[in-house]
Order: C-alpha cells, then sequence, then structure tokens
C-alpha cells in the first residue's frame, strides 16, 4: 500500500478554516506552503534555547507616570 | 520619446545645474513626468503620475531658488516614492487589486521630510504586491505587471521595489524611496544596477508606509551613487513620534572617514563559501571587486556562523504579514491578488502557531548578538548583493529553500536590522548587471557610504546606462 503523505497541521488548520475558497490546485499549493513552513519551523525547534532567551521583542510601558 | 539627458546626472550634478540656471525644477519635473508616462509605463515602472503635486512643488522650489531660498541639495530635485508610501495627491495601492482605490489623506514621514528637503514628488512606482508578503513565486505579480528590467525587457527588474529600481536605472529619475523587509531594496538595486541602500533598522520613520512585517520593514533610497544615496537618507533619517521604532542616532553625512584619512585602510572581509551557489561571472566580478577594495583597504575571509536565519526570517515575515493583512484574509480580498501564490499561501501563514513565531524571535536574538559581534571587527562584510542576475520573466521564482535573497548575509543582515548597500560592479550572464554588497555594523550607513563612495571613485561600473 502507498504511503499516504501527511497533511501538515497548519495545512488541516487553513483548509477548515478556508477551505471553501480553494480548489483542489490550491491545495496542494496550501499543503506545499505548510510544510515549507513546518520544515523551518522544525529547524528552529532543532535549534537550542534556554528558559533565559528572550524573544526579540521591545515592549515597553507606553507612559504613565513617576510616583 | 526621448528621455531628458539630465536625468541622467546626479543629484550633485543637476543641484548645480539647477542653481547656475541651466535647468530648473519645472523643466525637471516635466521631463521627468513625461519620461516616466511614456518610457517607465513600457516597463510597468508606474503606478501614478502625479502631475499636479509635482507641478505645484516644482513651482514652489524654483520660487524659493529665485528669491535665494535654497533648502539643500535635493532642492528642485525630482524623485518617485514606492507605491506604499502614502502621499497627497494620488492612490496608494500597496501594489494590489484590493487596494487600488486606496487613497490617504496625509503624507509619509519620509514623503514629507523630502518636500521640506525641497525634492520633487512626480510619481508614485509600482511594486510587488503587498511588497511581496505573500510569498510570490510569479514575477507578474502586481497589478502593474512584470517589473521589466531596462537593461532588458524580457527580464526583471526585481522586487519587490521593481518601479523604483527600474525608473532610477532607465535614467528617468534621480532617486526613488523603496522599501526592504527582506531582499527588496538591494535586489532590484543589483538587478538593475544601480546603488541601493538598506537603512539599519529604525533609522528611517516608516510612519505612512505599508506595514509587512513590523520587525523587518525599512525604507531606503535607490540612486545612481553611493554619494546621492547619502543625500537622500541625510533628509529622511531621524526620529518620528509617529513610529516609536524611530530613533535619534548619529547619522554623519558627508562621511568624515576615507581610505586615505586612515593610516591603515578600511578593513574588510568576505565570508567563506561565499561563492557557493553563485553563477561564475558574478564570482569573476566579485574577485575583481576584491582587488578593488584591496587598494584602500585589507580584505579577510571570516566564517560566518551557522545560524537558522533564513528561517527564522520566513516564519516572522508569514506571521506579521498575516496579521498585518488579516483584515482580507478573513473577508475574502486576498482572492483578488494578482499571483495565483499570493492567493493561496497567507490562508497558510494565519494558521501559524504563535509558539513558533516567539521561537523565531527567540532565534533572532542570537542571530543579532553574534552578528553585532561580527560586524564590529570589520567596516563591512562583502559579496554579492545576489548569486544570480535578473531572471528572465518567462521564469518565476524558487522559494522552496533559501527566501529572496541570496547574499550569504543577507537573511542575518535584515534579521539583526543592519545596513547595506548595493553597488554594481559589472555584468554577468546575458549582459545583465551584477552587484558587490557592503553590510556594516548597526548605525554605521556613514562609513559604508564612505566605503561604497571610495568604491565608485576607482571604479566605472555606476555609470554605465542601460540601451533603453
Amino acid at each position: 500500500m502507498a504511503d499516504i503523505p501527511e497533511i501538515p497541521p497548519m495545512a488541516t488548520a487553513a483548509i477548515q478554516r478556508f477551505g471553501d475558497r480553494l480548489n483542489t490546485e490550491q491545495r496542494a499549493v496550501l499543503i506545499k506552503t505548510a510544510q515549507q513552513l513546518e520544515d523551518a519551523a522544525e529547524d528552529l525547534r532543532q535549534w537550542e534555547l534556554t528558559n533565559g532567551d528572550e524573544p526579540d521583542t521591545a515592549f515597553s510601558a507606553i507612559d504613565g507616570q513617576d510616583s | 520619446m526621448a528621455v531628458d539627458p539630465l536625468l541622467g546626472l546626479s543629484i550633485g550634478q543637476l543641484g548645480k545645474k539647477l542653481r547656475s540656471g541651466e535647468t530648473t525644477p519645472t523643466a525637471l519635473a516635466r521631463a521627468a513626468m513625461d519620461a516616466l508616462d511614456t518610457t517607465g509605463r513600457d516597463m510597468n515602472a508606474v503606478a501614478a503620475i502625479m502631475e499636479e503635486r509635482g507641478m505645484r512643488e516644482a513651482k514652489r522650489a524654483e520660487a524659493e531658488l529665485t528669491a535665494g531660498h535654497d533648502r539643500g541639495p535635493l532642492h528642485g530635485i525630482p524623485w518617485g516614492a514606492k507605491d506604499l508610501l502614502a502621499a497627497v495627491g494620488a492612490p496608494t495601492t500597496w501594489g494590489a487589486t484590493p487596494f487600488r482605490d486606496q487613497v490617504f489623506d496625509f503624507d509619509a514621514t519620509a514623503v514629507k521630510r523630502l518636500e521640506q528637503a525641497g525634492a520633487v514628488l512626480v510619481a508614485k512606482l509600482a511594486m510587488v504586491e503587498l511588497a511581496g508578503g505573500m510569498g510570490y513565486e510569479e514575477l507578474d505579480a502586481a497589478w502593474t505587471g512584470p517589473g521589466r528590467n531596462p537593461w532588458d525587457h524580457d527580464s526583471w527588474a526585481g522586487g519587490s521595489s521593481s518601479g523604483s529600481g527600474a525608473a532610477v536605472a532607465a535614467r528617468l529619475l534621480p532617486f526613488a524611496i523603496g522599501s526592504e523587509t527582506f531582499g527588496s531594496i538591494v535586489t532590484p538595486a543589483s538587478y538593475c544596477g544601480i546603488t541601493g541602500l538598506r537603512p539599519t533598522y529604525g533609522r528611517v520613520s516608516r510612519y505612512g508606509a505599508m506595514a509587512l512585517s513590523w520587525t523587518l520593514d525599512k525604507l531606503g533610497p535607490l540612486c545612481r551613487t553611493a554619494e546621492d544615496c547619502g543625500l537622500v537618507l541625510d533628509a529622511i533619517a531621524g526620529p518620528d513620534a509617529n513610529d516609536p521604532t524611530s530613533v535619534q542616532r548619529t547619522f554623519q553625512h558627508p562621511p568624515k572617514i576615507s581610505g586615505d584619512q586612515r593610516k591603515d585602510g578600511f578593513r574588510f572581509a568576505i565570508p567563506a563559501g561565499w561563492d557557493a551557489g553563485t553563477e561564475p561571472e558574478i564570482v569573476d566580478n566579485i574577485k575583481q571587486s576584491l582587488d578593488t577594495l584591496r587598494e584602500f583597504g585589507s580584505v579577510e575571509e571570516v566564517i560566518l556562523p551557522e545560524m537558522p536565519a533564513p528561517q527564522a526570517a520566513r516564519i516572522i515575515i508569514a506571521a506579521e504579514g498575516a496579521s498585518a493583512f488579516e483584515d482580507i484574509i478573513e473577508d475574502g480580498r486576498v482572492m483578488q491578488l494578482q499571483a495565483p501564490s499570493c492567493r493561496v499561501k497567507p490562508h497558510v501563514y494565519a494558521t501559524l502557531p504563535a509558539r513558533d513565531y516567539l521561537r523565531a524571535m527567540r532565534v533572532r536574538r542570537q542571530v543579532s548578538v553574534a552578528y553585532d559581534r561580527i560586524t564590529a571587527e570589520y567596516d563591512a562584510i562583502v559579496g554579492p548583493t545576489t548569486g544570480n542576475v535578473s531572471p528572465l520573466l518567462t521564469t518565476g521564482l524558487d522559494r522552496s529553500s533559501r527566501p529572496t535573497t541570496s547574499a550569504p548575509i543577507g537573511a542575518p543582515g535584515n534579521l539583526a536590522g543592519l545596513p547595506a548597500i548595493a553597488v554594481p560592479n559589472g555584468f554577468g550572464d546575458r549582459g545583465m548587471p551584477t552587484s558587490l554588497q557592503f553590510t556594516g555594523r548597526a548605525w554605521t550607513e556613514s562609513r559604508l557610504l564612505a566605503v561604497a563612495n571610495e568604491y565608485q571613485a576607482r571604479t566605472e561600473h555606476h555609470k554605465a546606462a542601460p540601451p533603453y
């Protein structure tokens, strides 16, 4: 029996939400895109991070007043 | 219609002619708009000609010059804005059909600052739809059609600042403003054979510019020389209360340093393995460029750390792009986009887990720290801006393996918000331009401009004009 390729979770979620807009050809593109993103995300998961590695965001309280 | 040869002069040269009375701001604006309306449209480089605003600003500039009120080097110089910058007087379509009728009643900060510097806005320039953030694979991904390259109409101008690159290269405008999230200034500069400066993230306010990726978007000039890029950056740089990411950092123009002034010359590094996957003509041209750089500095090889920077960039752009364009993804207008790939991919981007985005941002911090250490050691990291010359329009972009910019430091450079300048360094396959890129430590645009100036003082590549 031939292996049925697994559909990446992102593709499943996207088809659930937006599938009625997409034809067969578009769904194939969608699955391929999801796999590429999944591959990129997996590469990042392999990169060692510790609890101290904060995301590179720069949140700051907007203004306020010292008291 | 023949293009006025005056438009082929640098900003400095035009400034002299304006002040000597050999030409006028209205004559230049008229010539630029005529050239854009004919040659520019042939290349699909134009989103809108700003006839009324252009002539109004030109007349004001002329009256001021006549009265002795000189606003500086950009006074009376015509320019074009990538069509993601809000500007009163024309629609701001972001290159995308769903926004064809979008009109803003204010100017982006960069537009306002150039107006204050006396520059004359004559056109909105074509761009890849939504700055390419929806993952286009087709080279005609814009409502204006495929951006054609002035060196060969059957080749691509690059993206996403395609009109900005083509119009400046074709000598229709002395300069244009483009934007870069991931390669969108330096790629058209490379493919069109002009000079493009990607400033440090935060150097130029993005207020009034379309947001694709809040943590990666940058605005910068496309010109024919590094000197001109410095003049334009000097006008648009600086903090802006409307853009909290814009910061107050010193930008010194003209640069005070030069190869002659520095005792030991400049220190350059080229990444080990830079030539892998690079077209042979580009490899040859870079080797020649390295010989030129050795005339005023040293060149050594540097081993760049292996980090998943392209993967982090891919995740960040997808996640932030899906958020920036959540409205058209949700309501289905995304299906109106030109490129078939752009109608589909955003639906996946919208499902990207938050933890993957945050992991990408955590990796990004490590990339930024690592590349700050590396770039601190050198005046510039050098290499090919793109590993290939402009592709034929009959081909597409293969995004399966690597993102747009193929320079060895392209992904980490954008992730870390580092400045870069791309300069022409010869011709490659099919006679198309090739490009040398200098990337520096954050906030070192002055130094990058100094080395690019020095390079262009010793070479003629930036003076070559396309046959068109």
